[in-house]
Parts: structure tokens; C-alpha cells; sequence
């Protein structure tokens, strides 16, 4: 119970940052798994991550550079438990969670100089999910007719498990850039 | 003083061994006295009537913290009570419901190490008085996870078979033969999912187009035709959500922006009938909009939608509401707008004739009560597990 009262918790002050008090209902509570957002596509090319010419996200504002917060810059389309939270990093799987090949693609913003960069959502599986730091920010998400974009579906896939853990937010490359 | 010399002049060991029979009889006096009275109720396992009564509903439990466990509660919406829990496994989506025999069931799937080891994806069969797993029919270990909805599985509408939906990521239909109790096909779907009923032998999937595809079993179950329609909606536009509701010979679907489609399924392909908006102008520039995990329900004899609303951006088609309005499917206007006690993400109506319009919220393991016709909280019924997604009717 009390990891789901932090994940309320945690949606709620979401909303609160996001939405004025007569929209009190806000964003809280679909549960679903990573997320999306334009381009979408699912890929297996989490491994090339050239992180070259970002900006330091230590310097970056409020917790945009903090990849335990929703607010993190890389989480814009995520849907799920950020692994910085659960034993992993925004670019590592926690320890002993199996790393899903199959994924799909988000474009963020760095806050940092403003260039827009893809991000690939990877699901870290084989655990029971993590329950922390709940994060969801679905925009772009389509219904499930489109898989590539729909954050609806668990993508725990071509995993020894399918069972979702947690989710890694990882610089594929600058958007626009091929 | 003779006394005091008389217990001296007793020996030791037997004043010991006095003291012990004294207690012996004691107890045995006592504890026969205990044993002699008859228990005054005897212990049993409760079972539930063949026939539920129509204010009874399943609450579907998808266990996000804990997936491998998914669970469904029957609690009575009139009187509070819990009546009994369905364990029905992990990535539990929601229950089928059949009306000809006493039974449940719910795929689910099973490791063989609870979140690790060999995958096996079943059918269960419960029966519906003592809620125990009566069989199972073992299926390809597909099923699609994540989001629950009414439509990751179905019964077809003779009740013959039961149609889950896969995805791995390609897209096909598990067929059970819940007659015969065994597996008898997988039907590829490729670019389309889900599964709605639209026949006795007949179901409807949605195509990553905007289109249907429709397939039509033969009599074993086996893939007979499939056709698919023209795309009815343009998927970047204004997608439609999934999550639809069936009112006799229609489905129905809502778009991102509110537009009803109706779907008219007397017929062997599907008919795509005239759109209609959820909103006047004013509730657009209010930004109203549907939103949730099952976020439509209708009366079928009263031909009223139902559906929850919230204020929010195009990206916030699943975010939870707080207000259901009602709608007269005949005329197609707005009759009541019922503001709930809190967020909601889930709703569902009784199909009686003294309704009751049932909220739940994902992040509350509640459901609340309202009477459709006021809107009047009724009643709460709490400590209902852990994250509540689909609720279903009897």
C-alpha cells in the first residue's frame, strides 16, 4: 500500500504542477507501461547511445536533470517506473532485470540548449514491477492499433520474462540529424 | 499444632503427589465440562447462488505492483457486502461472463517461478457458486499485456468460443472451444487487434488504418473469411479510442476529440453510421473530453451512454475524470451531467431496471455507488485490493 500512495502521491503532485485546481482530476493513475511520443517506432538499437555534445545535466533546471524525477528531460514520453529509481540508472537496467530488445522511440527536448533529441524507452523486465517514482507523460501515445506508438502495450517482449520492471531513457541521437 | 505435626509427619513425595492428582482431576473435570459442550457452529466454505443478482459486480484487479497475481471481487453495489475473490493469475485483463452455463472464465498467464521460468497462457474455467478453478485449456503463450480492456478478450456471441487477443508483437486471435474445452486455432490478424464480438461466429478487430477487420468463424471455430472495411477514421487525425461499449447491434467508440462513432454489426460487414459529438462548442472550448480506462457504459434498455469526462489537452485521452454524463442514444442530447465524489477511471451501469451507475478510480482500490437517474452518492465500498481497472456486470 504504501508504494501505491507514493505513486498516487507522486501522480498527484504531478497534476497539481501541471494543471490549475479546477481540473483537480488531472493525470493521475493510468497505469500503463513506458511510453511514447512522436517519431515512434520499435527499435533494438538502445546500444549505440552517443551521449557526445549534451549538455551537463547537472546544470540543467529545476529536476530536468534528474532522472529520478518525472520532470527529467528524457522522461517526456515515458510511462512507467524510471530504473534510475529502482537500482538502475536512465541508462542501465537494475541489477538482475533482463533488458527488452523490442522498444520504441520518443523525441525530447533538452532544456539544456533546446535541441530535440530521440530517446528509446526500453523496459527492464523479469521483476515484479519496481513501484517507484511513477511517471506518466503519454503525450504523442496512440490506441493500440498502432503498437509502435501506444504505451498501452507491456513492451517486455522477446524477454526470457515478460514481466515489466522498470523503464530506461536512452540518447539514441539528435532528432533531425538521420 | 497437631495439624502443623501432621503434615510434618507426612512425607514430602506425597504431598506432591496429592497436589498433582488434585490438579489432574481438575483439569479432566474442567476440560471435560469443555470438551462435552457441543460446537455451536459448524465451519464450512460459503458458496454463492447459481443465479447472481443483477446489483452484484465483478471488480477486475490487474495487481500492478504484484502482476502475477491478478485478482477479480464480486461485492454486492446494494448491500456493501464482499462476496468472494476470483484468483485469476498474472496479466489479468478482465472476466468472461457466459449466461448458458454456471461459469467463469479468464486467460491469464503462469510462470512456472511466479515472475520467472517456463511461460504457459491459460484458459480457466471457475464455477460460478464455489468460485474454484474447475479445468483449464493451455493456449500459445501470446496473450497481448498490458492496458487492460473489454476487448483483450471475448466470447462470441453464441458463447461457443472464446476469442483472446495476442501480441508479440504480431497480432493474431487465440480460439478456445469452450464446449469441447480445447484449443483450436490461432488466427492471424496481421496489423489489427483486440477482439469484438459482432455474431454468434463473428468478430471485429481494429486495423492500424483506421479500418476493421472482420472474421468469421466456421463451425469448429476455424478462421472461415475475413473482410476488411474501408478505414472509417483516420488514425493521426483524431484517433478512436478502443475502449468502446456494446449496446445491442452497435458498438460504439469515442475519438480522442469526443466524436461518437457508431458501429452497426446486424449485418456481415460493419456499418459505419453517421458521427456525433460529446460536446457543444462550449464544453470544446472548456476542453472537455473523454478519458480512462473504461470510460464508456450504456443501459441497453433505456438506450442511455454513459461516459466519464475531465478538462484536459488531446494527450490527455486516459487521464481519470470526475464528472459522467449522460446521454439519450435515440436523440443523441445530453441529459444529466453527475459529478462524482472523486477521480474516476472506470464506470459501469447495471442492466436492471432499477440501475446503478458503479465509479472506480485505479490509484483507490474503491468502488462507489450512484444512482443514475439523481446522480446521488450512495454508497463507498473500500479496501477493494490494489489497482482497479474493469468492472463488469452479471
Amino acid at each position: 500500500m504504501k508504494l501505491l500512495d507514493r505513486w498516487v502521491e507522486t501522480r498527484t503532485r504531478r497534476v497539481a504542477q501541471r494543471t490549475s485546481r479546477r481540473h483537480f482530476v488531472g493525470r493521475l493513475g493510468v497505469l500503463l507501461l513506458g511510453g511514447s511520443v512522436l517519431p515512434l517506432l520499435p527499435v533494438a538499437r538502445a546500444t549505440a547511445a552517443p551521449d557526445d555534445g549534451l549538455p551537463d545535466e547537472a546544470t540543467l533546471p529545476g529536476k530536468t536533470g534528474d532522472p529520478t524525477n518525472c520532470n527529467y528531460w528524457r522522461h517526456c514520453a515515458i510511462d512507467g517506473f524510471p530504473c534510475a529509481c529502482c537500482g538502475g540508472s536512465e541508462t542501465a537496467c537494475p541489477p538482475g532485470t533482463e533488458l527488452s530488445a523490442v522498444t520504441w522511440i520518443g523525441t525530447c527536448r533538452n532544456p539544456g540548449n533546446n535541441k530535440d533529441y530521440i530517446i528509446s524507452y526500453n523496459d527492464c523486465c523479469g521483476k515484479s514491477p519496481c513501484g517507484r517514482c511513477m511517471c506518466f507523460r503519454a503525450e504523442g501515445d496512440k490506441p493500440v492499433y498502432l503498437p509502435p506508438k501506444s504505451n498501452d502495450i507491456n513492451w517486455c517482449q522477446g524477454t526470457n520474462s515478460n514481466i515489466y520492471h522498470c523503464t530506461i531513457s536512452v540518447v539514441i541521437g539528435e532528432a533531425g540529424s538521420g | 499444632m497437631l495439624a502443623s505435626e501432621k503434615r510434618r509427619g507426612t512425607p514430602f513425595f506425597l504431598r506432591i503427589a496429592t497436589m498433582r492428582w488434585l490438579a489432574v482431576l481438575v483439569f479432566l473435570s474442567f476440560g471435560t465440562a469443555c470438551f462435552a459442550q457441543e460446537l455451536p457452529q459448524r465451519m464450512t466454505t460459503a458458496a454463492l447462488p447459481a443465479e447472481y443478482e443483477p446489483h452484484w459486480v465483478w471488480v477486475d484487479d490487474i495487481a500492478f505492483g504484484h502482476m502475477m497475481d491478478g485478482r477479480a471481487y464480486l461485492v454486492d453495489a446494494d448491500s456493501e457486502k464482499f462476496l468472494g475473490t476470483l484468483s485469476t493469475g498474472g496479466f489479468f485483463k478482465k472476466l468472461e461472463l457466459p449466461t448458458n452455463t454456471p461459469e467463469i472464465y479468464a486467460a491469464a498467464t503462469f510462470y512456472t517461478r511466479v515472475n520467472r521460468g517456463e511461460r504457459t497462457d491459460v484458459v480457466t474455467v471457475f464455477d460460478r457458486q464455489t468460485l474454484s478453478p474447475v479445468d483449464e485449456i493451455v493456449i500459445p503463450p501470446k496473450r497481448m499485456t498490458g492496458a487492460p480492456t473489454i476487448a483483450h478478450s471475448a466470447l462470441t456471441d453464441d458463447q461457443r468460443f472464446m476469442l483472446v487477443a495476442n501480441l508479440t508483437p504480431a497480432q493474431s486471435v487465440s480460439v478456445v472451444d469452450m464446449q469441447e474445452r480445447k484449443f483450436v486455432g490461432e488466427i492471424a490478424t496481421p496489423g489489427c487487434t483486440l477482439v469484438f464480438p459482432t455474431g454468434p461466429r463473428r468478430f471485429m478487430s481494429f486495423c492500424g488504418d483506421g479500418s476493421l477487420l472482420t472474421v468469421n468463424l466456421d463451425a469448429e471455430g476455424n478462421d472461415a473469411r475475413q473482410a476488411r472495411s474501408e478505414p472509417f477514421f483516420d488514425p493521426w487525425q483524431d484517433p478512436v479510442s478502443v475502449k468502446g461499449v456494446r449496446v445491442n447491434d452497435q458498438w460504439l467508440f469515442v475519438s480522442f476529440d469526443s466524436q461518437v462513432h457508431a458501429v452497426d454489426i446486424a449485418g456481415e460487414e460493419p456499418r459505419f453510421l453517421p458521427t456525433w459529438s460529446l460536446l457543444t462548442d462550449k464544453d470544446r472550448r472548456d476542453s472537455w473530453r473523454t478519458g480512462g480506462i473504461q470510460m464508456l457504459a450504456v443501459h441497453e434498455k433505456r438506450g442511455l451512454l454513459f461516459t466519464l469526462m475531465h478538462r484536459g489537452g488531446i494527450e490527455t485521452h486516459k487521464d481519470p475524470g470526475n464528472r459522467v454524463w449522460v446521454y439519450d442514444l435515440a436523440t443523441r442530447e445530453r441529459i444529466r451531467k453527475i459529478k462524482l465524489k472523486g477521480a474516476a477511471t472506470s464506470i459501469q451501469v447495471t442492466q436492471d431496471d432499477d440501475p446503478l451507475l458503479l465509479a472506480a478510480f485505479i490509484g483507490m482500490p474503491k468502488l462507489t455507488v450512484y444512482d443514475p437517474d439523481t446522480g446521488e452518492h450512495l454508497r463507498s465500498i473500500s479496501q477493494l485490493g490494489s489497482t482497479i481497472t474493469i468492472l463488469q456486470t452479471n
